[in-house]
């Protein structure tokens, strides 16, 4: 097994432990989630298993939305699969790191590959000492948060955790997109990023605004990504790169 | 504990469709991370997705997520790190949010 794929039990709880504040910013989220399951009509026992098996909250909303007897499975499937398209992109920009995965360990990484945590370990990667540990025991950390946050929402379905109003003055809401700035920042590389990133921002505000939904980030990073790219690619070509 | 066996049909369905939507980028590389424009594109891919992913709810928000996004930028920069650039961020946010942004 390569170094990269090698995972320890002490890496394991070391990303466990740095994921539990973002997993904590699904609190709000996963509480209004198990709420509206619970109106669905969703057991305890069924919305907890939803969240744990499928962990990507927009889809599961999105599905609770066309959720009706006889269930549509087609159209869940679709639905689930589409809203759930930037970790396509996540999971293609994690390949590279992880060439000689073995086949039984992918599974587990493809499932722990949620927003935060691979922003997180895709950072430390390109670093050069990413950490399979880490990303398992992050992912996990967080499944574990968000299911127990749609249980607690399901329960206390229309009483007072369906409030999400103290978690907001608290800043809590925001600590999923500090993620992504903090790494952002930490990722940044000068010059050489700054017109691929304006390009990503000006691409996902478009879509934002002409397509809606969660499209803008799978089509801000493609943009982003493409035209970085192409102008990497020109400027060997005309032995300009620096 | 109760579960209809339509229902745990229904959420099997949705946990497949998760992990191939996950998993389908991953195995796709193995034949296209070869290609010179896939590879350079993956090199810009990821901060691409984090701005994207960050901008949207930092201009429908605005006022207090915008002072968090920068107390988020500047105490990475300068305290060096994952930590002290959440805990900024929420703080600030918190801050903003107190003082009526």
């Amino acid at each position: 097994m390569s170094l990269s794929a090698r995972v320890t039990w002490r890496s394991f709880q070391a990303g466990a432990w740095r994921m539990i504040l973002p997993g904590l910013a699904s609190l709000p989220f996963g509480i209004g989630f198990g709420v509206a399951a619970a109106q669905k009509g969703l057991s305890a026992f069924e919305t907890t298993l939803m969240s744990f098996t499928v962990m990507a909250g927009t889809s599961q909303m999105v599905a609770l939305d066309i959720w009706a007897q006889p269930l549509p499975l087609v159209a869940l499937f679709v639905s689930v699969f589409v809203a759930n398209l930037r970790y396509f992109v996540m999971g293609a920009a994690l390949q590279p790191h992880l060439p000689h995965l073995p086949w039984w360990l992918q599974p587990p990484v493809w499932y722990v590959t949620v927003d935060q945590n691979w922003a997180v370990n895709i950072a430390e990667y390109r670093r050069g000492h990413g950490d399979l540990g880490k990303f398992l025991g992050g992912g996990f950390v967080m499944a574990c948060i968000w299911s127990g946050s749609t249980l607690a929402g399901h329960l206390a379905a229309g009483g007072v955790l369906s409030d999400p109003t103290a978690a907001r003055r608290l800043g809590l809401d925001f600590v999923g997109i500090a993620v992504f700035v903090v790494v952002a920042t930490i990722l940044f590389r000068g010059k050489r990023d700054l017109t691929p990133w304006a390009v990503a921002i000006v691409a996902a505000l478009a879509s934002k605004w002409a397509i809606g939904g969660n499209w803008y980030i799978v089509i801000g990073g493609l943009a982003g990504g493409l035209f970085g790219a192409l102008r990497d690619i020109s400027q060997k070509a005309d032995g300009n790169v620096r | 504990m109760s579960a209809d066996p339509e229902n745990l049909i229904a959420i099997f369905v949705m946990a497949l469709a998760a992990m191939a939507a996950k998993g389908g980028g991953f195995v796709a590389m193995r034949w296209l991370g070869r290609h010179r424009l896939v590879s350079a594109l993956l090199d810009h891919a990821p901060g691409a997705v984090l701005v994207s992913a960050a901008v949207v709810p930092l201009v429908q928000v605005g006022g207090a997520y915008w002072a968090g996004a920068i107390a988020a930028a500047v105490l990475t920069r300068t305290a060096g790190g994952f930590t002290p650039g959440l805990f900024g961020a929420v703080g600030a946010v918190a801050l903003a949010r107190w003082a009526g942004l």
